[in-house]
């Protein structure tokens, strides 16, 4: 048995020679663990426990299935179901036949949802019974390569599906669970699944993640942040979130230990579940340890289980008293993008912090000086880019490297290399842009400021401006023009979406059918939660142009004489945004 | 009178009103009567317009091609040439209004638009068939094809337009990247209709209605007969809703009542010989499903030869053309069963055509498929 420290060198080897092509995948490192920890928890999803030799033999039935059906190495199954551990068995066996996953985001809908699905140019998708409702609404919409299965896990339900659908779970009872030979043939440098995300422009994107990332990822949790095989994971995010697959789901197959798996986060049932499961690790955004922290605090709160927080944009201020009120030993902010490139963790938990431009010695980026307003970089006389000093903010670089790969967005070159700068410091080198601002410290560490381009973060989650602006659009009606941007919104982590539109002359709107409209077509934290009615921008494209000025002015009654609108959380509508409601969010009176 | 007597008038008018008010109290009544009759007034001489900027680059007899320049966003590939109604309305149907425009949600979606505004016929037209209307078809076609420099262009036909831009295909496929047809008569026997069941007169009653306009269909003769379909609601039901909406100070519904019979009530004349070959072809011979029953300057017809991606629109409550009608030209196609596409809006005729939420709801989704065409 190895020690903690013995654990996290081990870890730390693995990402080192992760540099190179290695003959791993996340189909090998399964079935290593079923034979050397077998009988060790890999799963507990309510009362059902999975063990390692479980799990490799459901993700066999599955590699079984599928090789059946003729996929092979490089085709794409898109997948779209809550997270429970079909999800997770899915991805595993058709990971060891090279098939890429294509990891969908229910919580966006309709046109961009069908687009995702077409982008991934799936040969089968795997549509959990709770999204079938969902896949139908748009099924006209997409297209699929041959055979184009359709395939519904019903979790031991047994809905009567519609024509043209097939019941997974009958067409895996006579699969093998013998390990495939086509695991051997699958390493590092293979594509696992495809992530999607708003980017920081434009349209929604795929994101190839390699094997190699993913077990980075993992490797990179046992070495800094404390997980190791002991671990008990409690895990409640989409499973296709960067976050969910990459770090929990890649840290508990890197460490081989257990997570606790639930299909969505509940801030009442938080506490029951720790204790229930004597759980020790947890890996949250933002506002969930906003929520945790927001319930009434009680005598026991300090006795749990629980260790160590991993968090994704924690409110500086909340750190201490979230740590010193549950008597955490841990609460460690990271910092990353779906894109993935570059790690920063702040494992040394100095407050306010999200990451260190070093990791073990490895450089991940730079703070580079940029015009705040319109994002590009600025360079000095000889063409280098100009790095920050302690005390500024510039936008963080992340040096794109043997380890550090960018695998760009799928099929998108203009998208791809709008993200690059070439000849940064030196002749020949290659950085990734994340748009992000940060504010340099001393001793290399970085503290998050605010996102350039077109997205803004809330409730943990990218938005794409662009895109939200784009369904607003189509609701037609009196909409003429619109663009949306992320204002702050006092006492909240992140920006909240603001739309500014204009109205097509003498045309009203329809509240009920616009509400319901932006319900049907958007997630919840996409959808805008303020609406600025302009007037007339005299010019197509004019509100672009205006964007940053609003931006500016943020959300007070008292900078906006444009009549405003926010949508109230009670209400579940737009209502008038008034200065008596500005103050009621000032005075903490309204949350959203 | 001059400007002063005017001045005094008005403050007479008030002080009148405001005494008749007090002393009679249905006085209020007769304000509103007074102005009930004014809204049906104005709708005495209708006019038509189109609601997005546009400029005519080809025209030819009756067919006046309009361009419709995409400003915000020009990113499809391909341009889309939209074949209105011929039923004696007026062509603007698929730019209806600011806020409820076919153009307006193809422009949302980065297409540019053109569109064949068929012209009111006169006497020098009264002799175009529907051999002449296809080549006019064609000729848009190509003006289109040689302006973009694309080869295949997207076709949308609405109602008339939709059998029109089906025969056009069938005929024309290698100009065709996509055909949608919308509330479009295919199969008039698949479902009974009374449009169709009125159209089993005989031939001579439809001959007489052209001859007495010397060779032209009058519109408002076909308008009677849509009436005709639903009397109650074009004669009685729709005024009563109008003096509800004056009693009610309703001034939204006033507004988009008085806009939608203004188009309504606008109708423009058909070349007499082109109304007799639909009569005759599509609605008492029921042609286009029978593969080369009847031939266009010497070709014969046959759906068959269409084997491009096909999109059908038709709406749940259209008593013109029920959705069975539409759907039927699925199969009659060559094209491959997963590229038609069927979408059945909840509307009726007009409102699958162009109503707001089949704009916003279904047409987005034509769209949103359309974007799949390679």
């Amino acid at each position: 048995m190895k020690t903690v420290k013995q654990q996290e060198k081990y870890h730390l080897d693995c990402v080192k020679a992760l540099k190179k092509t290695q003959p791993w995948s996340l189909g090998s490192e399964v079935e290593k663990l079923a034979l050397e920890r077998g009988d060790h928890a890999a799963i507990i999803y309510y009362d059902r426990v999975i063990t390692y030799a479980d799990f490799n033999k459901a993700a066999n039935r599955y590699a079984s299935y599928f090789a059946s059906q003729g996929l092979k190495k490089g085709d794409v199954v898109a997948m779209m179901m809550a997270g429970r551990p079909e999800y997770l068995f899915a991805v595993a066996g058709l990971s060891k036949l090279g098939v890429i996953s294509a990891l969908l985001t229910p919580e966006v809908r309709g046109e961009v949802l069908a687009g995702s699905i077409n982008m991934a140019e799936a040969r089968a998708v795997i549509i959990g019974h709770e999204y079938l409702d969902l896949f139908q609404g748009i099924s006209e919409r997409i297209r699929m390569h041959s055979p184009a299965h359709k395939l519904v896990e019903c979790e031991e339900r047994c809905p009567e599906l519609p024509p043209g659908f097939e019941n997974l779970g009958e067409l895996l009872a006579a699969a093998s669970e013998e390990n495939p030979s086509t695991t051997a043939a699958v390493n590092t440098d293979d594509t696992l699944v495809y992530l999607f995300s708003a980017g920081s422009s434009g349209n929604r994107k795929a994101i190839p993640v390699l094997h190699k990332r993913f077990l980075a990822v993992g490797h990179k949790a046992g070495a800094f942040t404390r997980m190791n095989y002991d671990t008990i994971q409690y895990m409640s995010l989409p499973l296709h979130f960067n976050s969910g697959f990459n770090i929990c789901f890649g840290g508990m197959i890197a460490t081989g230990s257990t997570m606790v798996l639930r299909k969505r986060f509940s801030v009442h049932e938080f506490w029951d579940i720790i204790r229930r499961y004597k759980i020790n690790y947890f890996v949250a955004v933002g506002e969930m340890c906003r929520y945790i922290f927001n319930q009434v605090t009680r005598r026991d709160d300090a006795d749990n289980p629980l260790e160590t927080v991993i968090c994704n944009g924690i409110w500086g201020g909340l750190i201490e008293p979230f740590k010193k009120r549950f008597g955490l030993k841990h609460v460690i902010e990271i910092y990353g993008s779906t894109e993935g490139v570059g790690s920063f963790i702040n494992y040394q938990e100095i407050n306010d912090m999200c990451g260190n431009l070093n990791l073990a010695g490895v450089r991940q980026g730079e703070v580079v000086r940029c015009n705040f307003d319109t994002g590009e970089l600025l360079r000095d006389e000889n063409s280098c880019l100009i790095k920050c000093t302690p005390g500024h903010t510039g936008v963080l670089i992340c040096e794109i490297n043997e380890l550090n790969v960018f695998t760009g967005y799928l099929n998108d070159p203009d998208a791809t290399e709008a993200k690059l700068v070439r000849n940064a410091f030196k002749k020949g080198d290659l950085y990734y842009i994340t748009n992000d601002l940060m504010e340099l410290h001393d001793g290399d560490n970085i503290s998050f400021v605010d996102r350039l381009g077109d997205s803004y973060r809330w409730k943990g989650k990218s938005v794409s401006a662009h895109q939200v602006s784009d369904v607003l659009l189509k609701f037609f009606g009196p909409i003429d023009d619109v663009t949306v941007y992320g204002v702050k919104v006092p006492g909240m982590e992140g920006r909240a979406g603001m739309a500014a539109m204009t109205y097509i002359e003498g045309e009203k709107m329809d509240w009920k059918r616009f509400i319901q409209y932006v319900n049907d077509r958007m997630p919840e934290h996409a959808i805008p939660l303020f609406l600025r009615i302009v007037q007339d921008s005299e010019g197509v494209n004019l509100l672009d142009q205006l964007k940053q000025k609003y931006k500016k002015e943020g959300i007070s009654p008292l900078t906006i004489k444009d009549p405003m609108f926010y949508l109230d959380p009670v209400k579940e509508s737009y209502v008038p945004f008034t200065m008596e409601t500005y103050n009621a969010i000032l005075e903490n009176r309204i949350r959203f | 009178m001059n400007l002063s007597d005017f001045k005094k008038m008005d403050e007479y008018m008030e002080i009148t009103h405001d005494y008749m008010l007090k002393v009679n109290p249905f006085y209020g009544d007769f304000l509103k009567a007074m102005r009930y009759f004014n809204v049906l007034d104005a709708l005495n001489n209708p006019t038509a317009e189109w609601s997005t900027p546009n400029n005519v680059i080809y025209e030819n007899q009756t067919l006046a091609l309009r361009h419709f320049p995409n400003k915000r966003l020009n990113d499809a590939k391909r341009p889309v040439l939209i074949l209105p109604p011929q039923a004696g309305h007026h062509s603007n149907l698929s730019d209806y209004s600011a806020a409820q425009s076919l153009v307006r949600v193809f422009h949302r979606y980065g297409y540019d638009v053109y569109i064949t505004h068929w012209q009111s016929a006169t006497q020098e037209y009264k002799d175009l068939g529907m051999n002449d209307y296809i080549r006019l078809t064609d000729e848009a076609v190509d003006k289109i094809r040689e302006r973009t420099g694309v080869y295949k262009i997207h076709i949308v036909g609405q109602c008339q337009g939709g059998w029109q831009s089906a025969v056009y295909t069938s005929l024309h496929q290698e100009k065709i990247a996509t055909l949608v047809t919308a509330a479009a008569p295919i199969d008039v026997f698949a479902a009974p209709s009374q449009i169709v069941d009125n159209a089993q007169l005989p031939m001579e009653f439809f001959e007489f209605l052209v001859s007495r306009n010397n060779g032209l269909m009058n519109g408002k003769f076909m308008l009677q007969g849509f009436k005709s379909m639903q009397a109650e609601e074009h004669y009685v039901r729709k005024y009563f809703r109008l003096w509800d909406w004056i009693q009610n100070n309703d001034e939204d519904a006033i507004k988009r009542f008085s806009y939608f019979e203004n188009w309504y009530e606008y109708t423009q004349f058909l070349p007499g010989r082109f109304y007799l070959d639909i009569i005759k072809n599509i609605f008492k011979e029921n042609n286009l499903t029978k593969h080369g029953a009847f031939s266009l300057d010497g070709v014969p017809v046959d759906m068959a030869n269409i084997t491009c991606p096909v999109i059908i629109m038709a709406g749940k409550k259209d008593h013109i053309t029920p959705p069975a009608q539409a759907f039927a030209l699925k199969n009659l196609v060559s094209t491959p069963p997963e590229d038609v596409v069927e979408i059945l809006t909840d509307g009726g005729h007009i409102g699958t055509l162009m109503g707001t939420e089949a704009l916003r709801e279904d047409w987005t989704a034509v769209n949103e498929v359309l974007k799949l065409a390679i």
